[in-house]
C-alpha cells in the first residue's frame, strides 16, 4: 500500500506543478507584461490619510 | 477575457492596475504568524532541554518570549504605518535605505523558504514513522515531501484567503491538540500522570548552560514576525495587523508554556533533549491511544501550516524586491484572475524543494534560525529611526506601542545574547552566513543598484523625516 501512495503522491505533485506552470504560461500570453507588473505598494487606507500634518511631500 | 479581467481589477485612475487582493481579517493574520511558528512546540525546542536543562529550558522559553513580545511589538507599530507586502524589507526600505531593505528582504527569503524545506522534511519523517508503525520500513519520504511542497504551492497560486483560511483551520486544530494533551496528563493531579517532582532537576551545565539553551528556545517563536508580510492584502491593516500579531504572541506564550509543562513532566531531560517529536513522545508515554492519534495528526497539521505560511511569506517578500527592482521585475508580476504574486511563488518552489532534498533538517533549520535572528536585529534600530524620523503625532499610526524604547533596547540585548549562545553551537555556520550577506550586499551596491528607480520605491505619502 505504501508503495502505491509513493506513486500516488508522485503523481499528484506532477499533476498540480503542470497545471501551474501551464497556467502561468497561458497568463503570460494572454496579458500584456505591463498590465501584469502594474501593481503599486501600499494601502489605500494608509495613503488616503498618511500625513497628519500639513501636506506631505515628494521624498523623491 | 483578458480585457474584462484587467478592467476589473483595474484601480481607477486611468491605468488599468492588478493588486494583491485584500480580503484577508485578522483571524487569517493570525492563522498565518502562529501557522508559521507552532510547529516549533512539536519539535525542535526541546533541543534546549539538551543545553541547559528543564529549567533552563523554561528560562529560555520566557526570556525568548520577552524577545519576541518585542519584535511583536515594535513589529505592530512599524507594519501598521508601512503596510505594504515584504513586512520588514518594506519598513526597512522606508526607514534606513536600500541596502538594509535589500539584506532584510533576503534575510526573509531565506529564513522562510529554508523553514519551509524543513517543514516539508518533518511531513516526510513523520510519514516514515507511520509507515514503520504499519510494519513497512523502506518508505521514501522524497514524493511526499514534494507533494506537500507542490499542494501548498498551488494552494497559494490560486489565491490567499483559501491558503489562510486552510492555516487558520490546520493551526488551530494543532492547538487544540497541545491543550488536549495538557488536559489529558491532569494537570490538575500532580504525581498521577506528571512526575515533576521527579524528573526535575537542578541545572546539569550551570548558567552558560542556560545561555546555550537559547539559540533553542527560538524554536517556540520564529516566524510570528511573518504576519507582517500579510499587509497589503488584509482589508483594514491598522486593526488587522497588530491584533493578529499580538493574539498571537500570547497564542505563542501559552502552548509554549504547556509544551514545556507536559514535556518535563513526562519524559527526563536527557531524553527530552534529543527527543525527535517531543510532544508525540510525551503523548506515546501516557499510554492513551486517542493522545497519541491527536498529536501525531497535531504536529502533521503543525508542519503543514507552517511550510503552507513560509511560502505565502517568502513570496510577498521576493514580489515586493522585484517590484523595487531589487530583484529583476519581471517577479514583480501579480496573477490577474488569483492577485496572487504567481512568478514568485513558482521560482521559490524549486529552490525549496532542493533544500528539502538535501535530507539536512538541522543544517536548514539553522540557517533558517540565523536568518531570522539577522533580522530582529535589525528591528531595534529600525524602531528607534523611526520614532525619531517620525515622531509621534508626524504620520498616522494604526497602532502605538508603549515604553518606547524599552521594547527596542531590551531586544537589542537579547539579540546579542542570542548571537553569542548560537556562536557557542554554530559557530561556523553563523559565520558562514555572515561572509554571505557581505557578498550579497557588496553584488548589490556595485551591480544591481543601478536597476533600482530611486523615486518609485518611496510610495509612503509621508513628511519628509525630521532633520531632512
Amino acid at each position: 500500500m505504501w508503495i502505491l501512495l509513493e506513486y500516488i503522491a508522485w503523481g499528484l505533485s506532477a499533476a498540480m506543478l503542470l497545471w501551474i506552470v501551464a497556467d502561468a504560461v497561458r497568463v503570460n500570453r494572454e496579458f500584456d507584461e505591463e498590465t501584469l507588473l502594474s501593481s503599486k505598494e501600499g494601502v489605500d487606507e494608509l495613503l488616503e490619510h498618511g500625513a497628519v500634518n500639513g501636506n506631505a511631500e515628494d521624498r523623491s | 477575457m483578458s480585457d474584462q479581467t484587467a478592467s476589473q481589477t483595474g484601480a481607477g485612475s486611468g491605468q488599468e492596475r492588478i493588486g494583491l487582493l485584500r480580503v484577508l481579517g485578522p483571524a487569517h493574520v493570525w492563522a498565518l504568524g502562529v501557522g508559521i511558528v507552532l510547529v516549533g512546540e512539536f519539535m525542535g525546542w526541546n533541543f534546549s532541554v539538551g543545553k541547559g536543562g528543564a529549567y533552563g529550558a523554561l528560562i529560555a522559553c520566557w526570556v525568548i518570549g520577552l524577545l519576541y513580545t518585542c519584535v511583536a511589538m515594535i513589529d505592530s507599530e512599524v507594519t501598521s504605518t508601512v503596510a505594504a507586502a515584504g513586512g520588514q524589507y518594506a519598513q526597512a526600505k522606508h526607514i534606513m535605505g536600500p541596502l538594509m531593505a535589500f539584506n532584510v528582504g533576503l534575510y526573509l527569503v531565506m529564513a522562510y523558504t529554508m523553514l519551509e524545506a524543513a517543514d516539508a522534511l518533518i511531513v516526510g519523517d513523520l510519514l516514515m514513522i507511520l509507515a514503520e508503525q504499519t510494519g513497512y520500513d523502506a518508505l521514501d519520504p522524497k514524493p511526499f515531501v514534494v507533494l506537500v511542497i507542490s499542494f501548498l504551492a498551488f494552494l497559494n497560486y490560486r489565491g490567499v484567503f483559501m491558503t489562510l483560511s486552510l492555516n487558520f483551520i490546520i493551526t488551530a486544530a494543532a492547538f487544540v491538540s497541545i491543550v488536549i494533551l495538557f488536559v489529558g496528563v491532569q494537570p490538575w493531579n500532580p504525581g498521577a500522570i506528571l512526575k515533576h517532582s521527579e524528573l526535575l532537576t537542578d541545572l546539569p551545565y550551570g548558567w552558560i548552560g542556560v545561555i546555550a539553551s537559547f539559540q533553542f528556545g527560538i524554536w517556540y517563536y520564529l516566524g510570528i514576525e511573518g504576519t507582517c508580510q500579510a499587509a497589503e492584502e488584509v482589508r483594514s491593516p491598522s486593526r488587522s495587523l497588530p491584533l493578529g500579531t499580538m493574539t498571537g504572541i500570547i497564542t505563542l506564550l501559552i502552548a509554549a508554556t504547556l509544551t514545556w509543562y507536559v514535556c518535563t513532566g513526562l519524559i527526563p531531560w536527557e531524553y527530552l533533549g534529543q527527543a525527535t517529536v517531543p510532544l508525540y513522545d510525551a503523548a506515546r508515554m501516557t499510554g492513551s491511544t486517542v493522545l497519541q492519534v491527536f498529536l501525531f495528526v497535531g504536529t502533521l497539521f503543525a508542519a503543514t501550516a507552517s511550510a503552507n505560511g513560509c511560502i505565502n511569506d517568502a513570496s510577498r517578500a521576493w514580489f515586493s524586491m522585484g517590484r523595487d527592482r531589487y530583484m529583476p521585475q519581471w517577479f514583480g508580476a501579480v496573477h490577474p484572475r488569483y492577485r496572487t504574486p504567481f512568478r514568485s511563488i513558482i521560482f521559490l518552489i524549486p529552490i525549496a524543494v532542493s533544500f528539502a532534498f538535501t535530507g539536512l533538517l538541522d543544517q536548514v533549520i539553522t540557517f533558517s534560525i540565523l536568518s531570522g535572528l539577522l533580522g530582529y536585529t535589525f528591528m531595534p534600530i529600525n524602531m528607534i529611526l523611526f520614532r525619531r524620523k517620525w515622531p509621534l503625532g508626524s504620520i498616522k499610526r494604526g497602532y502605538v506601542h508603549p515604553f518606547h524604547p524599552m521594547p527596542a533596547i531590551v531586544l537589542m540585548i537579547l539579540c546579542i545574547t542570542t548571537f553569542f549562545a548560537t556562536y557557542l553551537g554554530f559557530g561556523l555556520q553563523l559565520l558562514a552566513m555572515m561572509a554571505f550577506y557581505v557578498v550579497v550586499s557588496i553584488w548589490f551596491v556595485k551591480h544591481r543598484y543601478k536597476y533600482v528607480r530611486r523615486a518609485d520605491q518611496f510610495t509612503m505619502n509621508w513628511p519628509k523625516p525630521v532633520g531632512y
